[in-house]
């Protein structure tokens, strides 16, 4: 009897203790659950912000821009910038106790550059020729031409580190059982609801203070703040504008205001017409007012573009916006032969960016004050990314609202994909079919110089010309609106729009 | 609800068992108060059809940026600057990130038969500007405030009327139009054609109306013209059921035979003297028909699979405002009322109807 009570004196204190743990769990709720745990299979950026807690890169974007080893130690690059040695970590292991070797991470980038696995983001590595063990702990990267965005590129999410004896032993399954380095590791994963990740005691860097961090994925907006509000989630992303100041009123609860990498733009199928004249598609941008936008529609919580990337990316220059003008866009309109307007059908997605379905109702209504009548046309977001990603003489899609987030902070990734020719849908991502033979070479010598300021010269001259051409409706650079609570110290919100908990401390 | 209407009509009835069954219905309808508030409900929802341009204040999609979520009423005063009779109104703004500062300083008289934006009415027949109220003034007047477009509340839900209309009128004549000719044929036919109409009849009443409609606006596609269809189409079985249903207890009275008799084929027999005296179930059916109608083209709405922005379809206006509950309530609780409103005017009447038609009454 003695024994039963003390047996159930210790379970009794295991309970506490488990309760009292679970207070230490820090709570961050998204729009989304993660689509895969495979960190090389990722392609959307709530399942990025998820993934980054489990697996880490050789190389780290910093939330200032600068990029700084973190897997690696330090890197060479050869005189002609075609060999790029890279010294590994000392010390890291994966989750299972593997440690990580040169063997390892070549094991890694030779799965993700696999032309058979597909991987979506294969393209931001497939310069390298071949990766190559030089010791234990060393690397080389081999390349048949220079390419200046590589450490940029190493800095991607997808080119985490993956331990290749567990994607062999998982197979299939390896999206559901990830085995990384990184300083939080899976223990349940309720999908379409909630992930759970525990801290690694055997983390190479600074063990996580708290005991773990769970994301919730709520798509309501009205419920994702009311959990943020009621204390059942420390964290909550996306705050809908017109909320910010009821959130702030809150005595715990303040919203991080953190500029982010996306652009958010219209553009213009340059296929048909009659987007193929520059005229109207200048008297588009003149026809918007994107200060009024930024202000009403989003709470003044964005940024209106002045290039088509978004300050903070290397490469950035401010070429001007299109100032408000709606009788200049009248008079380009009438020289195009378009006195008594023109209709059109204006696509946007809603509910995947910011207040994006009413950014397009006023656009529209803008659009009305010089004589452009559009229709708006909704569909659902993988419908709409089938539909505008159609190729020449298909597609009829005319005008369409879309974002772009240059998460390598490096204007290659913003611009290559959406500006040149030889990425016309389906292809890349140039939906615009834009075609420049200048930007072209622009952008392909840009590729290939070593120089920073060269390169940042050659982009510059890039945006200018692009800006000229109007082969979007440039609108805004996003801002991320998170609402945390004011216990949490230490998160990172980043501009890549991952929100990471590595160096996180709850107070009580 | 419906216990009350029998017991109304119960009494009616026994006060006036005798007279031709139109005078019959008549008496009984009057003397069923719910009937009265039923057809009030509808009339009222008409008379905004109708009149749409001239009794909203605004054009329905005009935005203003500048003053989004207006609460109703916003800068309204009883009384004017000098002690004036009447409302007044002051102009509103907003900050971008919420309070609404009113200048007191200025204020206008709202009044009747006002000059506004011209407007086109009857399909252009008719060219205006006069509007039943307004303020006469550069300010706006917003009665039931505005949205997240800044665009007015009021206006939006009076012109949405018209497209719960057409959904309702055009969903039930696809289901009277083909529910009725396929249920009285196979229920005057019976054999082979019964069998093979009524299986199918049964599968499609197997699924849940409006998951029917789901379905269908998923094969066809996104859209009001789709939405009409859909909901249309989800109601026919239930028009074939429910005419098969009277032309069997029809067919074998005495006035069939002789008609028969007499040497009829059987389609003129049917539509003749069969479908003319089953016709009451389905007037009560078409009322009743007609809310389902308009909730299920609302619930398409809400879900995104109904009217595109920025048509002032009422489900789409509830599902956006609902973004906004917390900030801006009365965004979504005046069409979400209007819905309620007009639902419920279209059971009373099938409710009344059906107790009025009952022959056994």
């Amino acid at each position: 009897m003695k024994r039963l009570a003390r047996i159930g004196f210790v379970l009794l204190a295991a309970l506490t203790l488990t309760a009292w743990a679970s207070a230490q769990n820090l709570v961050i709720a998204q729009g989304t659950d993660a689509v895969t745990l495979d960190a090389h299979d990722v392609t959307d950026s709530p399942t990025a912000s998820i993934v980054s807690h489990m697996y880490e890169t050789l190389f780290e974007l910093m939330p200032d821009g600068s990029i700084e080893p973190h897997l690696a130690e330090s890197y060479e690059v050869s005189d002609d910038s075609t060999v790029w040695t890279i010294n590994l970590r000392e010390g890291v292991t994966f989750h299972d106790g593997t440690p990580m070797t040169a063997e390892v991470v070549k094991g890694s980038m030779d799965r993700f550059l696999d032309p058979d696995n597909a991987f979506t983001f294969r393209f931001l590595l497939d310069r390298i020729d071949e990766v190559v063990v030089t010791g234990p702990l060393q690397i080389e990267l081999r390349l048949a031409t220079p390419f200046a965005p590589l450490l940029a590129h190493l800095t991607h999410n997808t080119t985490a580190i993956v331990l290749p004896s567990a994607v062999e032993e998982y197979g299939e399954a390896f999206g559901e059982n990830p085995v990384g380095t990184g300083p939080f590791q899976l223990e349940n994963w309720d999908r379409g609801s909630r992930i759970d990740m525990v801290t690694y005691e055997n983390y190479w860097g600074d063990v996580p203070a708290i005991d773990g961090v769970s994301f919730l994925a709520v798509p309501e907006n009205t419920t994702r703040m009311a959990l943020v509000e009621s204390g059942e989630a420390h964290v909550a992303v996306r705050v809908p504008p017109q909320d910010i100041a009821r959130l702030n009123a809150a005595p715990d609860i303040t919203v991080e205001n953190v500029s982010s990498l996306r652009t958010i733009y219209m553009y213009f199928n340059h296929t048909l017409e009659p987007f193929d004249d520059v005229r109207v598609r200048q008297a588009f941008n003149y026809a918007v007012d994107k200060q009024e936008i930024a202000e009403f529609v989003l709470g003044g919580a964005v940024r209106p573009s002045d290039a088509a990337i978004a300050p903070g990316i290397f490469g950035y220059t401010d070429v001007g916006e299109y100032e408000y003008d709606p009788e200049r866009a009248r008079e380009l309109l009438a020289e195009a032969g378009f006195e008594d307007g023109l209709s059109t059908t204006l696509y946007s997605p809603s509910g995947r960016y910011l207040q994006d379905i009413q950014i397009t109702e006023a656009i529209q209504s803008q659009l009305a004050e010089v004589g452009i009548d559009a229709t708006i046309e909704t569909l659902e977001w993988s419908a709409y990314l089938d539909k505008t990603r159609e190729p020449a003489g298909e597609n009829d899609v005319p005008v369409a609202l879309l974002g772009w987030g240059t998460v390598t902070g490096d204007a290659d990734y913003g611009l290559y994909a959406l500006f040149h020719t030889s990425q016309h849908v389906p292809d890349g991502s140039n939906r615009a079919f834009y075609s420049n033979p200048v930007v072209d070479d622009l952008l392909d010598e840009a590729r290939v110089t070593p120089d920073p300021s060269v390169r940042e010269s050659l982009y510059a001259d890039a945006l200018q010309i692009v800006r000229d051409d109007a082969p979007w409706l440039f609108l805004h650079s996003e801002t991320q609106l998170v609402a945390v609570n004011d216990a949490v110290e230490g998160l990172v919100i980043h501009p890549t729009e991952r929100v990471l908990a590595w160096n996180v401390t709850v107070s009580e | 609800m419906t216990d009350a209407t029998t017991d109304a009509t119960a009494g009616a009835a026994n006060a006036a068992p005798a007279g031709k069954p139109p005078a019959r219905w008549r008496k009984r309808l009057r003397r069923n108060p719910l009937a009265a508030l039923g057809f009030g409900i509808i009339g009222f929802f008409l008379i905004n059809v109708a009149f749409a341009p001239f009794l909203a204040p605004y054009d329905p999609a005009a935005q203003e940026l500048r003053t989004t979520y207006l609460p109703p009423g916003t800068g309204v005063s009883l009384g004017g600057p000098d002690g004036e009779f009447g409302l007044w109104v002051s102009p509103a703004t907003r900050s971008p990130i919420g309070g609404v500062s009113v200048d007191e300083g200025e204020a206008y008289p709202v009044q009747w038969f006002v000059r506004g934006e011209r407007y086109e009415w009857l399909g252009g027949t008719i060219t205006s500007d006069l509007k039943l109220f307004g303020v006469d003034g550069p300010v706006r007047f917003h009665l039931l405030g505005t949205d997240e477009q800044g665009r007015d509340v009021l206006s939006r839900l009076i012109h949405g009327a018209w497209i719960s209309l057409f959904i309702g009128l055009i969903s039930v004549s696809i289901g009277v139009g083909v529910g009725v000719p396929l249920g009285a044929i196979s229920g005057f036919l019976g054999g082979a054609f019964d069998i093979i109409v009524q299986r199918v009849v049964d599968v499609m009443l197997a699924f849940p109306g409006i998951l029917l409609a789901i379905v269908l606006v998923a094969t066809f596609g996104t859209g009001l013209a789709n939405v009409m269809i859909a909901v249309g189409i989800a109601s026919i079985p239930v028009y074939a059921r429910l005419v098969r249903g009277s032309v069997l207890s029809v067919k074998s009275r005495e006035y069939v035979e002789a008609a028969r008799a007499m040497g009829k084929g059987a389609m003129p027999t049917l539509f003749r003297h069969v479908v003319p005296n089953a016709l009451a179930p389905i007037i009560v059916q078409s009322s009743l028909q007609m809310a389902i109608a308009i909730l299920f083209a609302a619930g398409l709405g809400f879900l995104g699979l109904g009217a595109r922005p920025p048509q002032p379809e009422w489900g789409l206006m509830l599902a956006r405002g609902r973004e906004y509950l917390a900030v801006a309530p009365h965004v979504a609780t005046f069409p979400g009322l209007a819905i309620v409103l007009v639902v419920l005017g279209f059971n009373l009447v099938g409710d009344a109807l059906r107790d009025a038609l009952d022959p056994r009454g």
